[in-house]
């Protein structure tokens, strides 16, 4: 299950084969020190471990009544690969704790990731859940895949979210501003649309978590679950902020609107 | 040195003033998270007797109250994954503290991890050890978890502020998972804790003074062996761990505050910050009182030190001062005694005055001394200069000052200003060359000698002097304005001159010698000049009309020019004003002749014709026929633009033969027009007649522009419907609603017409006369 290099390719990335690494974190029924590194493959290298053990613990504890399946994230290591984060429910720890959860890491080459749309959605697919005994402390192989084709963000996206909100985010992203949306599920639609909506340019800069329990920091577009109270995300717009920003093309309408008025008069 | 001293008060001054930093130490899954819920659960809701904890921000009450709601549903907290800091106040009595507590991953805390939580273990300022009696069982497992305690006592000890480690309370968790009463004795938790723990007990003991030991049980008696929290919550031992914590800090804070207070005397400000802070934590406390006094002492020492030290610099300023002035006015009257010239000894004198204005403060006779010398050598250094020969502007002006201060001098300013008298008096006499040169500036040298010294004994020769040079500049200026005045005279013989540049000439020649003896001549000259020049240009504003009779905005130009510039003194004014007159009417009529004769001979080029009356209009507002170009241009403006017409058929005849066999006395008769393709009609159907009379008003109005074609068709509706005639307007016809305004007959003759009436009208220019 965890050798996952293709039979009679080369170890190296040649032509359109991609190598990607992995490693595995969590709190697991199988393994009695509770949370910690349970495999890597021997390419990962210590500041890629020290990052995706950070990224997991900012994943943040889990409000009442949230799930954390299908959460993943995708940040951009410095002077590094992208780093994917899959995670999901292990159901309860050694101790019979419930909400255990497994963290699992790709690490993509920067040049794959942009040449497949500078998005994580070609890569989701490989995102594993279940881990077994097999695997605690054992190195991980590498393994090489067919460099993915772009995705279609526009079916990803659907017709749901309002447009000027999508206006809005896209706007928001281009200035450089932190969007945490609140929600009641996962937002990959909304992370499809805004990506969709802009230049190779912004997406290879991006980073972005569909579901998150704490804060999301570092991350420029990030989901969280919905509260009662109203949530502080330092320097972050949420939705309500999104409804009220006034886009260039509406201000240069607005402007013009009036002038006319003026005019008339 | 100072700045270790410094840093040592800086921490100091930080763990009194910001919030307590507790640590709650213990391994995965030993009940942490689970405690503090509970803690809070018990604290905030009254069930811990004399101890409150409230949530001081809302992620810390979100936090606990997701524990909290776990638990109470019967699920044990998940294993924790993030760190996260909660804030809380805790209550004892008076005392209000703010606490900062941080649950994190018990993996954490594992012997050699460097997770940033052992960096927050090592500063802070109470430790709750948290040890798993049920665990424990197992020895193995009791000894590496307190080799982990033994690791973060050594830590404590290397960053201890003041040489002593923080507080460390032991607390025995699931205590009920091993003892059957629900409160232990005190003998019966020392027991156990000498039995599984004592190497932890040990530690505690010979390092950390204020050390305790508690037992308690988060969930209480009746909990499941799997772990979760049983049905009802009795939670036991939780309020002792809260009171030893308040009373620990309390004693802590009142130590570093007196330590705060014998190291940093000097320092009230710090001081007080700090006293505040503690006040506001601990208001009933009794050290209060005392320090508040020894501040108030402290301060007082350190205001009256601080105008102490501020007195003794202005002393030593003012003493420094002092001797620099006397030092100055020593060293000049060392410096005059030692025999310099005149104008240095006054150099130093003026330095000296110059340079310390403090000397009349502390020494006034000094200074007085110090003046009167400067006035003696400034009037020496003048005897000097001026029997040197060289000339100072502001000389009169220091002897007439030292004259008034220091009549005591009197006799050696005389001297000086008899030699400065007679050395004035023979540069005059030597001055010939500027006498022949320029006499003027030599006579104002003359009178100013003459003002300067009014009792010299040369005053008769001065006079006879004067007098000479102003007959020579009288001569000289006669002679100059005679060769002006033939200059100008020459220059207005001249064919093509530039008159207003002679009169400017003469003007100002007039001007700069009002009392020439030529005045009369100039006078005529300049009249002259005037009249030539108001001939010239009216006769250039006719030659410009004779030459250019169609221009008439230059013509105009010209006599205007003309009537500013001779408005007041022309001859020709008059001429000028009729000829404008003239050429206004002139204008207007020959612009408005264009417009006319184009729409006689092409009526229906209507924008040609507008253009034209524009053009009229804008050369000539209020020319005699502006209201008809007005008027003509109004209704080009409503034509062109699609407007409503209100069209009435009168009456028709068709020719004889019109009609149907046996169509009786005549055709059944009806009109229908259509303009720019939209129909209006039919009109009603007169019938038997070939001359109907319909006087029918179209009920719809017509929408008609300038340049839609309109058509009109004659129909008959005698059994069935035939066109008798149509009547359509040629291309070129651009004012086609002409049509339906009067009578309409076929180009090529016959006896078919049509009589419309409506209230399109257009309008007629007048001839012009």
């Amino acid at each position: 299950m965890l050798n996952l290099t293709r039979p009679g390719k080369p170890a190296q990335t040649l032509g359109r084969w991609v190598r990607v690494e992995q490693a595995v974190y969590g709190s697991f029924p199988f393994r009695t020190q509770g949370f910690g590194l349970l495999a890597r493959s021997a390419g990962c290298e210590p500041g890629w471990i020290a990052a995706f053990k950070q990224a997991c613990e900012q994943f943040g504890e889990r409000p009442t009544g949230a799930e954390a399946t299908g959460a993943w994230s995708a940040q951009k290591l410095a002077k590094g690969p992208w780093m994917l984060i899959g995670t999901s429910e292990q159901g309860a720890d050694d101790r019979g704790r419930p909400g255990a959860l497994g963290f699992h890491a790709l690490f993509i080459p920067a040049r794959a990731y942009l040449q497949a749309g500078a998005t994580p959605f070609p890569w989701l697919n490989r995102f594993q859940t279940r881990w077994s005994v097999d695997c605690d402390g054992q190195n991980l192989a590498a393994f090489d895949l067919p460099e993915p084709e772009p995705v279609d963000l526009q079916a990803l996206a659907g017709t749901e979210i309002s447009p000027h909100r999508i206006d809005a985010a896209v706007y928001a992203m281009q200035q450089r501003r932190r969007l945490v949306i609140e929600s009641a599920c996962p937002i990959d639609a909304w992370i499809a649309a805004v990506l969709n909506r802009l230049p190779v340019r912004t997406r290879e800069r991006l980073q972005v978590t569909n579901w998150s329990f704490g804060s999301a920091p570092g991350f420029d577009l990030a989901g969280v679950p919905a509260r009662s109270g109203k949530q502080r995300f330092s320097g972050a717009l949420g939705l309500a902020d999104l409804d009220a920003i006034a886009l260039p093309r509406q201000e240069r309408a607005r402007i013009w609107n009036w002038a006319k008025q003026v005019l008339g008069h | 040195m100072a700045n270790v001293r410094k840093d040592l008060l800086d921490t100091l001054e930080t763990r009194l003033v910001e919030p307590r930093r507790v640590a709650l130490f213990g391994h995965r899954a030993v009940g942490k998270t689970t405690l503090l819920a509970m803690l809070y659960r018990q604290a905030s809701t009254g069930q811990i007797p004399g101890v409150r904890l409230a949530a001081a921000d809302p992620s810390t009450a979100e936090y606990l109250a997701d524990r909290i709601s776990q638990i109470e549903a019967g699920e044990s907290p998940a294993g924790t994954l993030a760190e996260t800091t909660l804030r809380l106040q805790l209550y004892q009595g008076q005392s209000r503290l703010d606490l900062m507590i941080k649950d994190y991953q018990g993996e954490n805390v594992t012997l050699g991890s460097d997770a940033p939580i052992q960096e927050f273990f090592a500063d802070c300022d109470a430790v709750l050890l948290c040890l798993d009696a049920e665990a424990a069982q197992n020895s193995t497992h009791a000894r590496r978890r307190q080799q982990e305690v033994e690791a973060l006592l050594e830590r404590c000890q290397d960053r201890a502020v003041d040489g002593h480690v923080p507080p460390f309370a032991l607390l025995v968790t699931r205590f009920d998972r091993v003892s059957q009463p629900e409160t232990p004795t005190e003998t019966q938790l020392v027991q156990l804790v000498e039995a599984r723990f004592g190497m932890t007990r040990h530690a505690l003991e010979q390092q950390s003074p204020g050390a305790a030991m508690f037992a308690l049980s988060s969930y209480g008696p009746g909990s499941p062996e799997n772990g979760r929290p049983p049905s009802e919550l009795r939670p036991t031992g939780l309020a002792a761990p809260l009171t030893w914590l308040a009373e620990q800090l309390e004693q802590i804070d009142t130590q570093r505050l007196n330590r705060l207070f014998s190291l940093a005397p000097s320092e009230p400000a710090r001081l007080g910050r700090c006293l505040l802070a503690f006040e506001r934590r601990y208001p009933s406390s009794p050290a209060i009182h005392p320090l508040k006094h020894q501040l108030d002492s402290l301060q007082r020492r350190h205001w009256l030190l601080r105008g102490t030290c501020t007195a003794l610099a202005a002393g030593v300023a003012l003493a420094g001062l002092a001797g620099y002035d006397a030092w100055g006015y020593h060293a000049t009257l060392k410096y005059e005694q030692s025999g310099q010239p005149a104008t240095s000894v006054e150099t130093q004198w003026n330095s000296l005055v110059a340079q310390h204005p403090t000397l009349p403060v502390f020494f006034p006779e000094k200074a007085r001394l110090a003046l009167k010398h400067r006035d003696q050598w400034q009037v020496r250094a003048a005897t000097l200069r001026i029997s040197a020969g060289s000339t100072d502007p502001t000389l009169p002006q220091q002897i007439q000052r030292i004259k008034e201060q220091a009549p005591d001098l009197a006799p050696e300013i005389a001297r000086a200003e008899q030699a400065q008298q007679e050395a004035t008096w023979k540069s005059l006499q030597v001055a010939d060359v500027l006498a022949v040169e320029e006499p003027a500036t030599h006579l104002a040298g003359v009178r100013r000698f003459l003002r300067e010294f009014p009792d010299t004994p040369h005053k008769a020769a001065a006079v006879a002097l004067a007098e000479q040079l102003e007959m020579t500049i009288a001569k000289r200026e006669a002679t100059d304005d005679r060769a002006a005045i033939d200059r100008l005279n020459r220059t207005m013989s001249l064919p093509g001159v530039s008159w207003r540049d002679l009169i400017e000439e003469t003007r100002q020649l007039l001007n700069e010698r009002p009392n020439s003896p030529y005045r009369a001549e100039i006078e005529e000259l300049l009249e002259a000049g005037i009249t030539r020049l108001d001939e010239t240009e009216i006769e250039r504003a006719r030659q410009f009309s004779r030459t250019n009779p169609t221009n008439y905005t230059a013509r105009r130009e010209k006599y205007t020019d003309y009537l500013r510039a001779h408005a007041h003194d022309g001859q020709f004014v008059a001429e000028a004003r009729q000829a404008i007159q003239a050429l206004d009417r002139e204008r207007d009529l020959t612009l408005y002749r264009q417009a006319y004769e184009h729409q006689v001979s092409h009526p229906d080029d209507v924008p040609a014709i507008a253009g034209l009356l524009r053009g009229y209009l804008e050369a000539s507002p209020g020319g005699e026929f502006a209201a008809a170009a007005q008027q003509y241009i109004h209704w080009w403006e409503r034509i062109s633009t699609e407007g409503s017409y209100r069209v009435t058929l009168k009456r028709g005849r068709v020719e004889p033969g019109a009609g149907k066999l046996l169509a009786g006395a005549g055709p059944d008769l009806s009109v229908t027009i259509t303009v720019a393709g939209v129909e209006y009609g039919p009109s009603p159907v007169i019938r038997d007649t070939r001359t109907p009379i319909w006087e029918y008003a179209f009920p719809s109005p017509v929408r008609w522009k300038y340049g839609d074609p309109i058509t009109i068709k004659i129909q008959d509706h005698y059994w069935n419907d035939t066109n008798v005639f149509t009547f359509t307007t040629s291309p070129g016809d651009k004012l086609a609603m002409r049509l339906l305004s009067g009578t309409v007959r076929p180009v090529k003759g016959g006896k078919t017409e049509l009589l419309f009436r409506s209230d399109f009208q257009e309008p007629a220019l007048p001839r012009p006369e």
